[in-house]
């Protein structure tokens, strides 16, 4: 399996070195933009953004395209390419 | 000038007995060349009582158009001054013989000192009853003063330059915007000005002063400077966006080659040299017995070699040395280097005396405090780069397996990642579930311990619950629904609320139009209810051809609380948005008909309602597929629409087949709460087991990109062998990390980890180039020589 990866990543050496942008863009619309190895998870960005929003990670939903991301996604598993843009909601609560 | 002499001769008028001879020589000696010019000999001779300090003055000749100018302009100023012109005004009793001195001054060029004169206050000059007189006096005369000279001296003769400046100059100064000039202090300006002397500024330009002249005695060095990465914080903007590699770029390479070779070198704390037996430039290497690294002029200096402190991007340091794994200096080259052709960028001093290292290590970092340094306390990074250290020999692979493990047992710290664990939020321990299992790549919900708390009675469910549920139901007992009926998420509709916009890509046409059953789990107002929408496709189609209408029910367990026609608008539009971007043709909104009036359980409690409304849907979807065959052929043969839309009993009616208001009840609700728990519980054990099992597992599964149904499927039933957990205390995963370790089923698998356990000794966690976690055994030496 590493064997594979190692492949991949000598074959896409230069991918690999790239950064991408990221933009999160919340409900009120407002971007923030991360700026991310294709091999970083996305819990990364996800810590970072909730630290900004001054909410916990827990409350927040990320959404690409109306699916949801697991925080150990990285960009590259989600096909994410630069300045693509991901979605982010609030969690819903009802009860009554 | 000498307002002060002038004013003398006003006031010793009675008793000047000076001859009409001597008057006439004086101005003569005076105006020499104009002596033909009776009327200017007349004009201003000594027995007007002019000062004698004239004199001193510079004298210009008055050309005749000169005079005539200054007469113009004097007429002017005159008539501006309206007491001047009140030819009825005795001045017999001003002390001051105005209006005798401002004739004569009007007519002279150096009448510039007389009009100053006269903007002495004289006390009692107030007195005067002429209004126009006082006020003259009263308000402007400082500015009048100063201002009106200055004018004519431009008229009658260009200014000397030292005499505009410094005019100019008292304009600025007294100007309270402009900033306090250090020789003259603030308070004198706004004395003159007639302002209080502000006892702020009197201080601020005391402190100004102490700043400006006597800087503080510290050394400019001997000041914190801030490193450029903490202050410069990002935005997040387009233009600096957040950034999230920089910091990934810092663990690089780690070059632990075996032989130590015992080195010395000063024991001060501020060193600036180290002497180490290997150094590695990028896949170079040079051996040395030893190889002196000295620091002198911002530069790196050892044998040959040179590198400027500017060329280092990152310095990593590793000083808890073993008797096998030497302590090292790792210095990351920025791009422009003086290595440049060199493949790896990096730099990698070997030593074995840590505290040299660490002395080094610090010096460097104090020195330059615009270097970014980190500290190496994980061993096992050390071991990451062993097998790409260019000159090391595979034999030694082993005996660095065995220092390795060894130094698990010696080594100051744990194994651990301490600064990576920082960096990973807590509500990554919480997490229990992926929940699509790990092969599953697309939408996968992430339920934590929070979430599972929401199963308790009596709490609210989120969404993330709802969406798993749907899921659940749709791998479980609705499998084969999956044709025909869609679950949408739970955060479908509060973002179709902020616009169609934002959900416009979350379903394709064949999403929504090639099912006869879409639900929509509708939040608003911290209530869940239910919409359906039946046979989206139909309002497409031309009234004749349609089979059945479209509908959109609403089940809501709290009757009327959610406003229907509002979430009826919405969904419409968004179904009639979706198809004019996607479809062809034209869609009838309004053939779409709402059924509000439908008979659904309710809800007798205040917490409740999401259950309720996974129950219902739950039930409709069930109920639909029971007779779906029955009910295509039977719903409604409707030709009007709009006849439907006014009796939507009609349209209600096959409802009733499908829910009732006794379809469920609250027993049931309370039983699915612990369903929904036990599965969650079930499934959370699942994926614990399978990233224990194989941690490649989930992450080769997640970069194959797609859903393999085939390995899905094959992953589970190899999972199903594992006796299942019954009771929910013994799966409690989030909390004890011993309580799911008790499985030994795989017999190479002694652990199997929770998320929030610490890494077990027995894994190495490994962070390689490609910031993979893999996890090795390190029981299996093989796994090491991949």
């Amino acid at each position: 399996m590493s064997d594979n990866e190692d492949k991949v990543a000598t074959g896409e050496g230069e991918e690999k070195k790239q950064t991408i942008t990221i933009r999160v863009k919340d409900q009120s619309g407002e971007e923030t933009f991360f700026k991310v190895k294709p091999h970083t998870k996305m819990e990364k960005i996800f810590s970072a953004y909730a630290q900004r929003k001054g909410v916990p990670v827990t409350a927040l939903r990320f959404l690409l395209d109306g699916t949801r991301i697991a925080a150990d996604q990285t960009p590259k598993m989600l096909e994410l390419e630069d300045q693509d843009q991901i979605d982010c909601a609030l969690e819903q609560v009802g009860g009554w | 000038m000498d307002g002060d002499e002038s004013d003398i001769p006003a006031f010793k008028h009675g008793k000047r007995v000076l001859s009409d001879e001597f008057n006439q020589e004086l101005d003569r000696i005076i105006t020499p060349d104009k002596e033909s010019t009776r009327k200017k000999a007349k004009g201003w001779g000594l027995k007007n009582n002019a000062s004698t300090t004239i004199l001193h003055e510079p004298y210009i000749p008055l050309t005749h158009e000169m005079w005539k100018e200054s007469q113009q302009k004097s007429i002017e100023k005159k008539k501006e001054r309206s007491w001047d012109n009140n030819s009825t005004l005795d001045f017999a009793a001003s002390p001051l013989k105005r209006p005798f001195a401002m004739s004569k001054a009007t007519k002279s060029p150096l009448r510039v000192s007389q009009t100053k004169t006269t903007s002495k206050i004289v006390p009692g000059q107030s007195l005067i009853k002429e209004s126009n007189y006082s006020q003259k006096i009263a308000t402007p005369l400082s500015n009048y003063a100063l201002k009106a000279p200055i004018s004519r001296l431009r008229v009658l003769r260009p200014p000397p330059p030292n005499s505009l400046k410094k005019t100019k100059k008292i304009v600025k100064d007294g100007d309270w915007r402009s900033k306090p000039s250090s020789k003259q202090p603030i308070t004198k300006l706004f004395e003159q000005k007639r302002h209080r002397p502000s006892t702020i500024f009197t201080k601020q330009d005391l402190m100004d002063q102490r700043l400006v002249r006597k800087p503080l005695p510290m050394e400019r060095d001997a000041l914190p400077k801030v490193t450029p990465f903490p202050s410069k914080r990002p935005s997040g903007t387009a233009d600096t966006p957040i950034n999230l590699s920089s910091d990934e770029e810092i663990e690089i390479k780690v070059v632990p080659p075996p032989p130590p070779i015992t080195s010395s070198s000063d024991e001060s704390p501020t060193q600036l040299s180290l002497e180490c037996f290997q150094v590695f430039v990028g896949d170079t290497q040079t051996t040395g017995n030893p190889i002196i690294v000295s620091n002198e002029n911002n530069q790196l200096k050892w044998l040959s070699k040179t590198l400027p402190i500017n060329n280092i991007a990152h310095l990593q340091g590793f000083f808890y040395a073993t008797d096998q794994v030497p302590s090292c200096l790792i210095l990351k080259l920025t791009k422009l280097n003086t290595f440049e052709p060199s493949p790896k960028p990096h730099v990698v001093f070997l030593a074995d005396n840590a505290q040299d290292v660490e002395a080094f290590y610090h010096t460097l970092k104090r020195k330059y405090r615009r270097l970014t340094t980190s500290e190496i306390t994980d061993v096992n990074q050390v071991a990451t780069f062993l097998k790409e250290l260019p000159g090391y020999e595979s034999q030694k692979n082993s005996t660095i397996v065995s220092c390795l493990k060894s130094a698990f047992v010696h080594s100051p710290e744990p194994p651990t990642r301490p600064a990576r664990r920082h960096r990973v939020p807590s509500v990554a321990s919480k997490i229990i579930l992926h929940y699509p299992l790990p092969p599953a790549t697309n939408d996968i919900i992430t339920i934590t311990m929070e979430d599972l708390e929401r199963l308790n009675p009596g709490t609210y469910l989120n969404d993330n619950l709802i969406d798993y549920y749907f899921k659940w139901l749709q791998s479980d007992i609705f499998a084969e629904t999956k044709s025909y009926c869609l679950f949408m998420g739970a955060l479908f509709f509060p973002a179709l609320r902020k616009g169609f916009d934002r959900v416009s890509t979350w379903f394709t046409y064949d999403d929504i139009f090639s099912k006869e059953l879409i639900v929509v789990p509708i939040n608003m107002n911290l209530h869940w209810s239910l919409a359906i929408i039946f046979n989206p496709i139909e309002a497409s189609k031309p009234p004749g051809e349609r089979k059945s209408p479209t509908t959109i029910a609403f089940l809501d367990s709290l009757g009327k609380f959610h406003k229907k026609r509002l979430i009826f608008k919405f969904l419409t539009d968004y179904l009639g948005d979706l198809y004019a971007t996607q479809g062809q043709g034209s869609f009838d909104r309004d053939s779409i008909a709402p059924v509000t009036k439908v008979q659904c359980p309710q809800q007798n409690n205040l917490y409740d309602c999401g259950v309720y409304m996974l129950l219902s849907a739950q039930t409709v979807v069930s109920a639909y597929a029971s007779s779906r065959e029955l009910l295509k052929s039977h719903i409604i043969d409707v030709n009007m629409a709009d006849e439907m839309i006014e009796d939507q009993l009609d349209l209600a009616e096959p409802l009733a087949a499908l829910i009732s208001e006794n379809s469920f009840d609250q027993i049931a609700v309370d039983a699915t709460r612990v369903k929904m728990r036990e599965n969650i519980e079930h499934d959370a054990i699942l994926y614990q087991q399978i990233k224990a099992t194989d941690p490649s597992l989930v992450e080769y599964q997640q970069c194959s990109s797609g859903e393999d149904t085939e390995d899905a499927m094959e992953i589970e039933e190899k999972i199903t062998i594992i006796p299942r957990v019954n009771s929910p205390e013994d799966c409690d995963m989030g909390t004890d990390s011993t309580a799911s370790c008790t499985m030994p089923l795989n017999p190479t698998l002694h652990t199997i980890q929770s998320s929030e356990s610490p890494p077990s000794p027995v894994a190495v966690v490994v962070e390689d180039d490609d910031h993979k976690a893999e996890q090795i055994n390190l029981d299996n030496p093989h796994s090491w020589s991949r």
